[in-house]
């Protein structure tokens, strides 16, 4: 099959393309927030936007700017500059890119980038501890600036026990935060705003994971990579009507597919789990291969347990703080305690019939990495399903062969086929 | 069924071979080229290498499965299946009591998993790090200046195991050459690097481990020294086909025959392009 052919098996989302338009004003109002008068930030990891955008601050996610910087101008020039300031291109590639934002603002000359791509300087930065790596990155670049600075740490849960501790202390560091906002602002936070903003936090979120739940019936009418393009509306924007609006639709249009029996892929023989953050610069190439073999990358724990997937209906508008602290919390505990991320990826096979598991190591992002094998062999003891281990990064090209992966998923969907003899 | 005759021909990084079955599982012929910088006219050539062997037209071969990093640009293949699943399926074949298959090959090594029908259960692969790999090997015979052939007898003539401990091969390779400027033997530095090479490799066995009986195969199969520290490491007795270049073409041969008695069975026919 040629890779034309391979291209037009997916049946991509409308409402997916939308975030395409949403992403470029996301970044028109960042840069222009100097002449609009808006206070901006930089932001580490899942920070809290709802309490930003409260208070009308603008916040770069500088993560996602890496990343995007790097899709539309290219990677070299920014990991270079990290490297130089000691970066060593075995850490995240996420940092690696952050920290070539950083470096390149720092060394005046950003003639590498087109214009309309450069952000602002920010007045404050804010990180969470979640991502070591990024609360690094945070700590050296606030240095540098020498702008205020906040940290709000989420500590590592050992056992379910630790949970509500870990929501106090959290929930603790959100009001300093606000105060620290009060001060960087000059006047008092908005709680009816805030609120507001929770309320249609909790509506997208509803929406987004009645889509998700979608995905339950047969064939699936979205894959794990439509999931992925979507994040936006659900990252950055949430807590907008542009959020809801984005949900209600993609609402609807997952229902009539679900209505049709219209699959994401025309003939769906395997359901399978991703595990870790996507590979971004080849969601679409692994979409179409997969879909080639009939395979649907239905659930994944990045996509299903994070951004307010667990159970929205428990938001508490009558505490949108502890609401946000609690979010954090179950973040961390989802992702850096193994037995966690075992029993929900048991959940997502058993609630998703999951015939296979596809596991991202990700070259640079150890910490999601760890017990990828031991979660392989104990779900395979639980439930009988296998899975395969396949290596790349997020963001960094460098670890990843196209062949060595597509050969790994091939054998895999050989495997699963066998077992249907 | 009469004179059903298939091929399989796996287009790996350092050779590609061919073998032609008949129905009734016979090899009737086998070749290896160099597969040099273009895989195609390697492909082709292995293929035309069998079929003079065997004394036969291409028009007579009923179907023909490519296998190995190069299969989905051999032109004249009906399908491509991936080297796990044929190197599973031809040592099955050959060892049908094999539930753990370690393939070291040119430039990647695998552990595969089989039942008892031959199906891969489960696989591991590194295809990240030269240092367990056939590459690994050739480099080092370079640094010793010994043919890759003489590797295997050195490695039992050593009196004491050397540490090779470099995780790069460019660095073990300098390593060696140390190793070599301080007086050791060569049998003794031999038996450092396959006990290296081992060592990397039996960490793909994970949490299954070995489960018994074990079988190697690829290139690196033939070097006895290469099975010995395999041996010496996992205690246990491992079963090598006499030509384990040839176990992945096999095993691609005998999908294609599979493949066409299905066929066969439900339509009469046999359709050259997989369904």
């Amino acid at each position: 099959m040629t890779q034309d052919a391979i291209s037009s098996l997916v049946r991509r989302l409308d409402t997916a393309g939308q975030t395409k338009g949403l992403m470029k004003r996301y970044y028109t109002d960042l840069r222009n927030s100097r002449e609009e008068g808006k206070v901006m930030a930089w932001s580490y990891g899942p920070v809290p936007f709802e309490l930003m955008r409260a208070m009308d601050i603008r916040f770069a996610h500088l993560e996602s700017y890496g990343a995007y910087l790097a899709a539309r101008q290219g990677q070299a020039f920014l990991k270079e500059l990290a490297h130089r300031s000691g970066y060593s291109p075995d850490i995240c590639s996420y940092a690696r890119l952050t920290q070539g934002v950083h470096m390149m603002a720092q060394s005046g000359d950003t003639s590498e980038v087109r214009p309309e791509l450069l952000i602002p300087q920010p007045d404050f930065l804010v990180a969470v501890t979640s991502c070591h790596l990024m609360a690094n990155t945070y700590d050296f670049q606030q240095r540098q600036l020498q702008k205020p600075g906040f940290c709000i740490d989420v500590p590592f849960m050992n056992k379910w026990a630790d949970f509500e501790e870990a929501v106090a202390h959290v929930k603790r560091q959100l009001i300093d935060f606000i105060g620290f906002l009060e001060e960087i602002k000059g006047h008092s936070f908005d709680y009816d705003r805030l609120k507001e903003l929770m309320a249609k936090v909790k509506e997208a979120a509803m929406l987004r994971a009645y889509c998700i739940k979608m995905s339950q019936t047969h064939p699936a009418p979205m894959t794990i990579f439509d999931h992925f393009i979507c994040l936006g509306p659900m990252h950055v924007w949430r807590g907008t009507n542009e959020s809801v609006e984005f949900f209600k639709q993609l609402k609807a249009e997952v229902e009539y597919r679900v209505e049709n029996k219209i699959g994401a892929i025309p003939d769906e023989k395997y359901r399978l789990y991703w595990d870790n953050l996507p590979i971004w610069f080849k969601v679409g190439r692994l979409s179409d291969k997969l879909g080639s073999l009939g395979a649907n990358l239905i659930a994944g724990v990045y996509t299903h347990t994070y951004f307010y997937s667990h159970e929205p209906e428990k938001i508490d508008l009558d505490d949108p703080v502890g609401s946000i602290a609690r979010e954090l919390c179950w973040i961390t505990w989802a992702f850096s305690n193994v037995e966690a991320r075992t029993e929900r990826i048991q959940k997502l096979c058993e609630d998703f019939q999951i015939d296979g598991l596809v596991m991202h190591s990700s070259r640079t992002c150890q910490p999601m990495d760890i017990g990828q094998k031991d979660m392989v062999d104990a779900i395979e003891k639980r439930l009988g399903i296998p899975g395969v281990v396949i290596d790349g990064d997020p963001t960094d090209p460098s670890y990843y062969s196209d062949a060595q992966t597509e050969t790994r998923l091939e054998a895999f969907i050989e495997l699963l086929a066998s077992r249907r003899r | 069924m009469g004179n059903l005759r298939v091929a399989g021909v796996d287009v790996g990084s350092v050779s590609t071979d061919a073998v032609i079955l008949n129905e009734n599982k016979e090899i009737l012929s086998s070749s290896v080229v160099y597969s040099g910088a273009n895989s195609q006219k390697a492909a082709a050539e292995a293929f035309r290498q069998a079929l003079a062997q065997a004394g036969l037209e291409r028009s007579e071969i009923a179907y023909v499965i490519s296998t190995g990093y190069g299969r989905k640009r051999v032109d004249f293949a009906n399908e491509s299946v991936t080297e796990i699943s044929c190197h599973a399926m031809g040592t099955h074949f050959l060892f049908p009591e094999t539930r753990t298959l370690i393939d070291v090959g040119g430039q990647d090594s695998k552990v595969i998993h089989l039942d008892e029908r031959g199906r891969v259960t489960s696989f591991a692969m590194n295809d990240k790090c030269a240092a367990g790999t056939g590459r690994f090997l050739e480099v080092m015979a370079r640094a010793l200046e010994v043919e890759l052939e003489q590797m295997g007898d050195l490695f039992f003539q050593a009196e004491k195991e050397l540490s090779v401990s470099s995780m790069c091969t460019v660095f073990a390779e300098s390593e060696v050459i140390s190793l070599i400027s301080q007086g050791n033997s060569q049998a003794d530095i031999v038996a450092g690097i396959h006990m290296s090479i081992a060592r990397r490799v039996i960490g793909l066995l994970g949490k299954k481990g070995l489960v018994e009986r074990l079988a190697f195969s690829g290139g690196v199969a033939k070097n006895r020294g290469a099975l010995g520290a395999f041996e010496a490491l996992l205690k246990t007795k491992i079963m090598v086909a006499e030509e384990p270049q040839i176990v992945g073409a096999l095993g691609a041969a005998l999908i294609a025959l599979e493949t066409c008695e299905k066929q066969l069975a439900k339509t009469g026919t046999i359709a050259t392009s997989p369904a």
